[in-house]
């Protein structure tokens, strides 16, 4: 059974350091270097067509520039609603089919598994036309939904058709349901992982309890999935506060009307790429960075409280 | 007991549905684009639900337009290595914070988690200007040798570890004197397989659809990989949408024939009971 | 031929050796002899573009017979991936392609960047190169101090392809049609009532073609006036009032959205969308992608915009950056590009209408569409080339385009008010000018 930690530690630094060189050296040339620039950048007006000696140092203007403009508010809070919808969603989803991948279903398991798991793998490019397809005011998803109203009765909801699902109202709730639809996979593919971690001699042991299913889902997998769980949600929390695809491509570049679907990301890119203002995107970075920061310190907290999370042994 | 029983096979039929339900979502954008390859362009444009008959005329169009074949070997090839490099150094990387205390540990960890949380969208300007310094312009490992760092990779291998190893195993191997690098070789890596497959998926997935690096990488025209030279058959004012959609089909197999083969080994993990604590 | 380039490139290197200082002089010194011994020396230039393989490739073939000592790569790129390529280059001032092609979109920032070759200085002296270009493509490619950089493959006039069966339908004359704003939106709700359908995809869809043409004073920047922003002026105004008009009167089948859309392709393949307005490309447009049986039928024609305005839609120029290590060979690569049986080539292979205005009279722009009903369509554009009103391209006209269709879908979808609405818009550009 699962023992305390403090055994098979060892002090040994030089074999520590050995594992990790490699690591260490591939960081130190190739993202040490990026982010200080970056931090560098953040202080600097730089138009990248004019060459490394265009730039000049500006303090904290970039800063103040992204705190008073509206784009970057607007950009934040859509991030954020995305982030909580499709996060939740998402790691809801996962859990459930990783669970159910692994102890429930028998019979055609891994053309399951490998169905779940394409939209991950998925080009883009494809995706996008069928989407843009799919949910077009003229699509596959509208008309469905007429049919459903019509078949249900619902005239209140019938006179709401067709939705546009990419104007102002209803653009981020495609892009969140995008992105759910990608990361969904790999997510359970984190969580059977996870899964794998915990040994069959403790499901056996509560079977002889007598537990059925769901006790054994309760109160063996779910706890002992903890770390993953803290896992996924900080990978999910630090990629989404990111997301820069999938409202690129459904917004088709724009940010959609009134920046409905702008995340920060895309305006740090559109500011550094089309509005050639460098050092204003790299502060909007370290804004974002900071707040990343943040919320994952507390979401370390939140699962630091319980047992051995972080296991620090 | 019998009823028991039926509401157990009610509930399993239930979960069977929902995940046939999230499956055929999943696969239906991919069966489509799967169609959408064999129709011409204005088939294509129509939205058209049938089969085409013009796969094969869009393949041959395809590599007379661009050097498809010859991309997806180089995207193969920057792939493998990317693969082989990020799951090796994750793997040593993750065991060590994992298993070992040492000096400056936890600020170490913070600082990994730290780095994935500063957007890389303006990172593509010092990132060619430290492939140019190094001398990687328009070489493969400009696009693999950064792959390397995988903290995503360290993170899970440092969780998995962390929650499948015990600690007597470790003691054990050392009484029967084991030294660290035969532990970490013999018991260390066999044991994380399942944890290590999940990267080695991710790895492939991000390395084989990053384009953003090989842009700026890579300049010769034999040295293209292919999401790029798909991107490329889009002009100021057309795309042959037909080429593109034939290409992107063909692309994904082979990423779905890697993630069909790690999930069976990650499956026979699974089944086996890597675990024998 | 090739014996006049090899004389060509000669001049252009002892004109090199005036120019660079001394460590290049040695460079410059071996490669004039190996322009003397053809089969030693061995330059190769890359080409980034995002033209028509089956042209470039044919280009290339052509002028390496002509020219053993130059190696021309191709590397082909999106066209938005091109454009990154040059600007990481020109940032970290090494890594460029020797020639680049760049879209009038973007020139602006690149020309005035200080990074590319002025094309007006020697060697190249493109004045002097006998080449009559369409003024208005000309006229983008110049930077604010007036130097050529880049120098013009192709252009395009903005055309309306309409569907001559619905004008024939409503028993009027398209020139009766295209007269005036006021007829035109007339027509359109006729149109709606009598054929149910509508006069225009998007309704933002004009913003980008006119505002070219309707804003500025010609040789000046379009989104600028004196270097200040220029969103709310009278012409602006103007072009949001008939937008609005066309969306509140329901003649736009919606508010926005990229032509080649699901929803617009399937009401023009039902021939419920009158026409769209953009460049000469619409034409391959419509055979490939908006409606195929259409244009077999013949249903389609082009005509001009409403309201006689001639302007640029939009073209590509080559480029060469300064980091260039080979610029007289690049330099001689696009001549080679540049003579009248190539620039010909490009229409007859790659579709597109050539800047240079003086090949014009070959027997192969007088070919008729097959796409259009058997229209003289090539002679058409040819003709509205000429008079196009010339622009200057500027580094925020990425920007101020964009600003201004934001403004203009507020104005549209949310009713806002024009004025208080552009004046908001020259705010926010005033904004984000600060970089440039």
């Amino acid at each position: 059974m699962r023992k305390p930690f403090f055994k098979g530690l060892l002090h040994d630094h030089r074999t520590a350091y050995l594992l990790l060189l490699p690591f260490i050296l591939l960081y130190a040339v190739f993202n040490a270097f990026p982010i200080f620039f970056s931090a560098f950048l953040s202080f600097q007006a730089w138009d990248p067509v004019k060459g490394f000696s265009s730039m000049t140092f500006v303090g904290l203007d970039n800063f103040y520039y992204a705190f008073t403009d509206d784009a970057f508010w607007i950009s934040l809070v859509n991030t954020i609603k995305i982030t909580l919808v499709s996060g939740l969603c998402q790691h809801l989803f996962a859990i459930t089919l990783a669970y159910s991948l692994l102890h429930v279903i028998t019979r055609g398991r891994h053309f399951l598994k490998a169905a779940i798991f394409l939209p991950y793998i998925t080009s883009s490019v494809a995706v996008s036309l069928i989407v843009f397809n799919l949910f077009s005011p003229v699509g596959a998803v509208n008309e469905l939904l007429v049919w459903l109203t019509a078949g249900l009765h619902l005239n209140a909801l019938a006179t709401m058709l067709p939705v546009n699902f990419f104007d102002s109202d209803w653009i981020r709730f495609t892009i969140a349901n995008q992105v759910t639809w990608k990361f969904t996979g790999i997510n359970t593919v984190i969580y059977m992982t996870g899964l794998a971690s915990i040994s069959p001699d403790l499901y056996e042991a509560i079977e002889l309890d007598g537990a059925n299913r769901r006790q054994k889902f309760r109160y063996i997998a779910l706890p002992l999935l903890a770390p993953f769980i803290f896992f996924g949600t900080l990978m999910t929390l630090i990629g989404n506060m990111q997301l820069f695809n999938e409202p690129m491509i459904l917004t088709r570049g724009t940010g959609g009307v009134d920046n409905s679907g702008l995340t920060v990301s895309m305006y740090v890119y559109k500011t550094g790429w089309s509005y050639l203002d460098m050092g204003t995107a790299s502060a909007i970075s370290w804004i974002l960075f900071g707040l990343i920061a943040l919320v994952s310190a507390l979401v370390f907290r939140g699962f630091g409280k319980r047992r051995g999370l972080n296991h620090d042994r | 007991m019998i009823a028991d029983g039926r509401r157990f096979d009610i509930a399993k039929l239930m979960i069977y549905l929902l995940v046939s339900l999230f499956a055929s979502l999943s696969l239906f954008p991919f069966y489509w684009s799967a169609l959408l390859a064999t129709q011409d362009t204005r088939a294509i444009m129509g939205m058209s639900l049938r089969f085409g008959g013009h796969f094969l005329e869009n393949y041959r169009r395809l590599e007379q337009q661009v050097p498809f074949t010859r991309s997806l070997l180089n995207t193969a090839y920057v792939t493998t290595m990317a693969t082989l490099l990020s799951v090796a150094v994750s793997a040593a990387a993750g065991y060590a914070f994992s298993i070992y205390r040492f000096k400056g540990k936890s600020s170490l960890f913070t600082i990994l988690i730290l780095t994935m949380m500063v957007p890389s969208v303006v990172n593509l300007v010092p990132y060619f200007f430290v492939i140019k310094s190094v001398g990687l312009i328009d070489r493969f490992a400009a696009v693999w040798l950064p792959a390397g760092v995988n903290i995503f990779g360290v993170f899970l291998v440092r969780q998995y570890v962390g929650a499948a190893l015990p600690g007597e195993i470790l003691d054990s191997a050392r009484m029967d004197g084991l030294n660290e690098l035969q532990i970490f070789l013999r018991i260390g890596l066999p044991l994380m397989r399942p944890a290590l497959l999940t990267v080695a998926i991710v790895v492939v997935v991000d390395t084989w659809n990053n384009f953003m690096l090989p842009l700026v990488a890579l300049q010769s025209p034999d040295k293209q990989i292919v999401q790029l030279v798909l991107r490329s058959l889009s002009g100021a004012t057309a795309t042959p949408w037909n080429l593109v959609m034939t290409g992107s089909f063909l692309a994904i197999v082979p990423l779905l024939i890697a993630f069909v083969f790690s999930s069976k080994q990650m499956m026979e993990s699974l089944t086996h009971g890597a675990v024998k604590g | 031929m090739p014996k006049i380039h090899r004389t060509d490139s000669k001049g252009i290197v002892t004109c090199f050796c005036s120019h660079i200082k001394n460590g290049s002089v040695g460079v410059a010194l071996a490669l004039s002899l190996g322009l003397s011994l053809p089969a030693s020396a061995n330059t190769r230039i890359t080409f980034a573009n995002y033209l028509p393989n089956d042209y470039i490739n044919k280009v290339i073939k052509d002028f390496e017979a002509a020219h053993p000592d130059i190696q021309v790569q191709s590397i082909k790129c999106g066209f938005a991936d091109c454009h990154r390529k040059l600007t990481t280059a020109l940032a970290v001032g090494q890594g460029a392609a020797d020639i680049f092609s760049v879209s009038t979109i973007k020139l602006g920032s690149f020309a005035n960047s200080g990074g590319l070759m002025n094309l007006s200085a020697p060697p190249f002296n493109i004045a002097a190169r006998g080449w009559r270009f369409d003024p208005s493509m000309i006229s983008l490619a110049k930077s604010s101090d007036g130097h050529i950089y880049g120098v013009p493959y192709d252009t395009g006039p903005v055309i309306m392809i309409y569907r001559n069966d619905m004008v024939r339908k409503a028993g009027v004359k398209i020139e009766d049609i295209t007269k005036s704003w006021d007829r035109f939106i007339a027509f359109g709700e006729r149109l709606k009532k009598e054929q149910g359908a509508y006069l225009i995809p998007a309704a933002t869809s004009l913003i980008n073609p006119l505002v070219v043409g309707m804003n500025g004073e010609a040789g000046k920047p379009v989104y600028t006036k004196n270097g200040k922003p220029n969103l709310d002026s009278p012409q602006i105004k103007q072009l949001m009032m008939i937008s609005r008009t066309l969306y509140d009167k329901g003649l736009a089948a919606s508010l926005d959205g990229a032509t080649n859309s699901q929803e617009y392709i399937k009401l023009y393949r039902q021939g419920k969308l009158f026409c769209d307005i953009d460049g000469p490309w619409d034409e391959g447009r419509i055979e490939q992608e908006l409606d195929p049986d259409g244009a077999k039928a013949g249903l389609w024609r082009v005509t001009g915009v409403p309201g006689n305005i001639r302007v640029n839609a939009g073209g590509t120029v080559l480029v060469i950056p300064k980091q260039s290590k080979n610029p007289q060979a690049a330099w001689q690569f696009i001549q080679f590009f540049m003579q009248r049986n190539v620039v010909i080539d490009a229409a007859r292979i790659a579709g597109t209408l050539p800047a240079r205005l003086d090949v014009y009279d070959a027997p192969y722009f007088d070919t008729p569409s097959s796409i259009l009903g058997g229209q003289h369509a090539m002679r058409y554009y040819v003709g509205l080339v000429a008079d196009l009103k010339p622009v200057a391209s500027s580094p925020e006209d990425d920007i101020a385009n964009e600003i201004l269709n934001e403004a203009a879908k507020k104005i549209l979808m949310q009713h806002r008010d024009i004025d208080s609405t552009l004046r908001d818009a020259n705010k926010l550009l005033q904004r984000r000018m600060r970089a440039l």
